[in-house]
């Protein structure tokens, strides 16, 4: 019997044939739920402008005024969504891929600003695993840094969920490599 | 005593309207931008179209009241 083969997903442009992804992952969800209250609070001014006409100039919404207020209260919603999008577009976009192969850090700068780094796991030289203040540690998140055999910055994963885990993940694969690899990098044996 | 003329819109209006769609064509711009890094750097397309789907809705309905809101506006 024929069982149709399903077409592999590409996680990252540039993966290998071979490469298996290991984990996927981005900011903690607080992060973005830190920034969801930041746009909240624009949320809030347009119901905090309302009160305030209501209050202090009521005029504003009787019939010559009215139209004004309300055209400035479409476009404020407007470009409230369309900040709400980028929200999440950005946290969305900007993920690290830990493959057999190498680590690979995609970050969205901005909308129209997008990095990819990779990291063969032969250059990991160490890894940290760090994880600080009060949220942080009772929601298991942090940043991992990788240093790398060269001059090379060193690879962050910022605030992610289970930094320990991610670090030792990268260890495991670090050591799983052939020895003759480790820390030699493009030296082929 | 002059003759009646026929004027379509204020001078008022006409400004209005303009500093109107120049907001607007930055709005489409920006969402368009927003829109296209979604689809296509995001992992998942059927994730990406049912928020831009979503978005346009939304968007549209919020147009559309703006767009009533500029037209109630007498000069």
């Amino acid at each position: 019997m024929y069982w149709p083969k399903f077409k592999r997903t590409i996680m990252f442009p540039g993966q290998q044939a071979d490469e298996e992804v290991l984990l996927v992952v981005r900011e903690h969800w607080l992060v973005f739920l830190t920034k969801l209250l930041a746009w909240l609070m624009f949320a809030a001014f347009l119901m905090l402008g309302d009160w305030a006409i209501n209050v202090y100039a009521p005029v504003l919404n009787t019939a010559p005024y009215l139209g004004y207020v309300n055209l400035l209260k479409s476009i404020y919603l407007m470009f409230l969504v369309l900040g709400l999008l980028i929200l999440w577009v950005m946290y969305y976009l900007n993920i690290q891929i830990v493959t057999n192969q190498r680590i690979v850090d995609i970050t969205q700068r901005s909308l129209i600003h997008h990095t990819i780094s990779e990291l063969h796991l032969s250059r990991i030289e160490d890894v940290t695993a760090e994880v600080s203040g009060i949220f942080g540690t009772f929601l298991d998140y942090g940043n991992v840094y990788i240093q790398t055999a060269g001059e090379t910055e060193r690879f962050t994963f910022n605030k992610v969920p289970n930094p320990q885990r991610i670090e030792k993940m990268i260890l495991d694969l670090y050591e799983q490599l052939p020895e003759d690899l480790r820390g030699h990098p493009h030296e082929k044996k | 005593m002059t003759p009646d003329i026929y004027q379509p819109t204020t001078l008022g209006h006409t400004i209005l309207a303009l500093a109107f769609y120049v907001l607007m064509a930055g709005f489409v711009i920006y969402s368009l931008v927003a829109l296209y890094s979604l689809l296509r750097f995001g992992r998942s397309m059927i994730l990406a179209i049912i928020v831009a789907l979503l978005y346009l809705i939304i968007s549209a309905s919020l147009y559309a009241a703006a767009v009533g809101n500029l037209n109630g506006i007498k000069f």
